[in-house]
């Protein structure tokens, strides 16, 4: 493994009924980064996730993360890590600090609810249930879910489908702070400019392959190299700016 | 090992717990038996054996009074008093099974005026009989041949004390406590039975589509817990859950409807346990017959319906015809029932009930075998 990768992915294949969905991509992902993967919907995002996380059986390649195998050791690979899932939801009638509680032991860990809870402002509802939160409210507990085991890489599918700007914002800013803590992350995505706010490096997948890789300013860079113009010369200022400019910055929860 | 332990009993507490803040999932597991068992309870099926009698008292004087009084002692009869003409009808329509009318000149010749003081006694051969018209239903000669026997019966009584003569047998009537088995007593240990199937199958069956709809199983995988601690607590909390619902079930029944209990709490406890296992591990194979909740709850009820009437919940197995009695006394809920029936009312010991326990534990092996095969996660 080379130093400073945390994630190692080689040739890694996943066929449904004949068809490779994930059709033999490597990657690394260095440790501290943000890693985005970027891609259309069915491109092979999250089979591609919950392959590393050692939720789907790997029909062929390796992947190495945090120095454990995880074709030889799911266990030991889930204990180091901490996922946020597409569309996941957790029990009702448990609080958010009751959950807390419960995926720690999980982890068979002692956690403190209401340092994570702080961590993504969730403290004054630490007594509700997950039904009566917002949409960004559910998501950032999902993210808290995920910090229980104190991970060393944190993977989020596509974390703010579905969010307003303000909840998405809120978000990126969430996501920043916990890498600056030196966790690894790596996210799913198919909004670009979130990826360009967020990912120090990303790799665009299609049909289950990577067709490209990289910082997304050598990406971009890349593009105009090529001989790119943009039919429409960019504004200095687009229609989430304005909606942005209106309504501000602040954060709305039901 | 130790951690797996420690898992199967975070994972339980924690289920118990929003178990217990559900209240959906109470009312469902607790007070839909308590409501069949109230109406059950509540409704008079001994009455319908009893012999629905209308009464037409057109004398309405001392001697036709006594004799009503008499009547209305008589356990087996269901008097209704009414005028000639309403009890006939009622008679038509079904309502009675029979009609006795005492007429107007009843009694007359029962006091006959002393001839002189020595022979206050009326002679007996001096006495007509008097006539007494009863109509009855000509379909229901069971009761009314009961009501006849009854009412012939009081007159015979009626008659000595008239006429002073000497009974040639007295019936020594001796007293014993004896078990009067009611229809609650027969009841209740199948509602305990029914109960548990419901809770069991439609218990797991919700929380495993609802876990997988949402994603949380898939979440719960994400972590390191081997998924049978999931599988084992789900289990554990359910039998839990169980074993209150039979425990509350009982109590009520001994309480309120004054239960005949004199089963041994273990055997119950074992007979809970291994239907509750069996039904849990039913609905486990049903949740992956289906995706949506509607579905498998659907499926659910095809499962049950049919054993909540063939396996003697409410009524006697015996009812049944006899290919269809033979067939299903394999059923699973036929053995739950059963075993807790003549446990609970019988006082049944373990090796009398080795049949059913073995039938349950038959069927365990076989949903297990088939569960374990078709359980799907996602």
């Amino acid at each position: 493994m080379a130093k400073g990768n945390i994630i190692q992915v080689k040739g890694l294949v996943k066929t449904y009924s004949k068809v490779n969905v994930v059709d033999g991509i490597s990657f690394e992902v260095k440790k501290g980064e943000i890693f985005g993967i970027l891609g259309p919907n069915g491109a092979g995002k999250t089979t591609t996730l919950e392959m590393i996380e050692g939720l789907r059986p790997i029909d062929d390649g390796e992947i190495k993360v945090a120095g454990i195998n995880v074709n030889e050791d799911k266990n030991g690979v889930k204990s180091v890590i901490g996922v946020q899932l597409q569309a996941s939801s957790f029990f009702d009638y448990l609080s958010l600090e009751e959950l807390l509680i419960l995926f720690g032991n999980l982890y068979n860990q002692k956690i403190d609810p209401d340092e994570i809870l702080d961590e993504v402002e969730l403290t004054e509802k630490k007594k509700s249930y997950i039904k009566t939160l917002s949409g960004g409210q559910k998501q950032r507990f999902s993210i808290a879910s995920a910090l229980v085991n104190k991970p060393k890489v944190l993977f989020l599918d596509e974390p703010t489908t579905g969010l307003d700007p303000q909840a998405r914002r809120h978000l990126w800013d969430l996501i920043k702070k916990i890498r600056e803590k030196g966790m690894t992350v790596v996210i799913t995505t198919h909004y670009m400019d979130e990826a360009e706010v967020l990912c120090d490096r990303v790799a665009i997948m299609d049909h289950g392959y990577i067709i490209a890789m990289g910082t997304p300013e050598n990406l971009i860079k890349n593009l105009l190299n090529k001989g790119f113009k943009k039919p429409k010369i960019e504004q200095l200022a687009n229609l989430e700016d304005v909606f942005l400019n209106l309504t501000g910055h602040a954060l709305r929860e039901e | 090992m130790k951690e797996k332990i420690k898992g199967i009993k975070n994972i339980t507490l924690s289920a118990m717990k929003m178990y217990f803040r559900d209240r959906q999932a109470i009312f469902w597991s607790l007070f839909l038996p308590v409501m069949i068992m109230s109406i059950f309870g509540v409704m008079k099926f001994d009455q319908v054996s009893k012999v629905n009698l209308g009464l037409v008292d057109n004398a309405k004087n001392q001697a036709s009074e006594s004799l009503v009084e008499n009547i209305k002692k008589v356990n087996v009869l269901n008097i209704k008093e009414g005028s000639e003409g309403d009890e006939k009808q009622a008679l038509e329509k079904g309502d009675r099974d029979m009609v006795l009318i005492l007429p107007k000149d009843f009694g007359t010749n029962l006091t006959p005026k002393p001839v002189n003081a020595l022979e206050q006694q009326p002679v007996i051969s001096e006495i007509k009989p008097t006539n007494l018209e009863i109509y009855y239903n000509e379909g229901k000669q069971d009761r009314v041949q009961l009501g006849t026997t009854a009412l012939n019966q009081i007159f015979d009584r009626y008659t000595h004390t008239v006429t002073k003569t000497p009974d040639l047998f007295i019936l020594d009537q001796k007293p014993i406590a004896s078990r009067n088995l009611s229809y609650v007593d027969f009841l209740i240990p199948g509602i305990v039975a029914m109960g548990i199937m419901q809770m069991s199958v439609m218990g797991v069956l919700g929380a495993v589509v609802n876990w997988r709809e949402k994603g949380i199983f898939k979440r719960l995988l994400a972590t390191p817990i081997h998924p049978s601690v999931i599988i084992i607590s789900q289990v554990l909390t359910r039998l839990i859950i169980s074993v209150l619902q039979v425990a509350t079930i009982i109590a009520l029944g001994v309480v309120v409807f004054k239960v005949h209990f004199i089963g041994n709490p273990l055997l119950i406890l074992l007979l809970a346990v291994l239907g509750g296992i069996l039904f849990l591990n039913i609905g486990f194979a049903l949740s992956s017959f289906g995706k949506t909740h509607q579905t498998v709850m659907a499926l659910a009820n095809i499962v049950m319906m049919p054993m909540m009437f063939l396996s003697g919940i409410f009524f006697p197995r015996e009812t049944l015809p006899e290919l269809l009695g033979k067939i299903t006394q394999y059923l699973p809920l036929t053995y739950l029932a059963h075993g807790m029936r003549v446990v609970m009312i019988e006082g049944y010991n373990l090796s009398q009930i080795r049949t059913d326990v073995l039938g349950l534990l038959v069927w365990i092996v076989i949903i297990f075998f088939i569960s374990t095969r078709v359980f799907r996660w996602e």
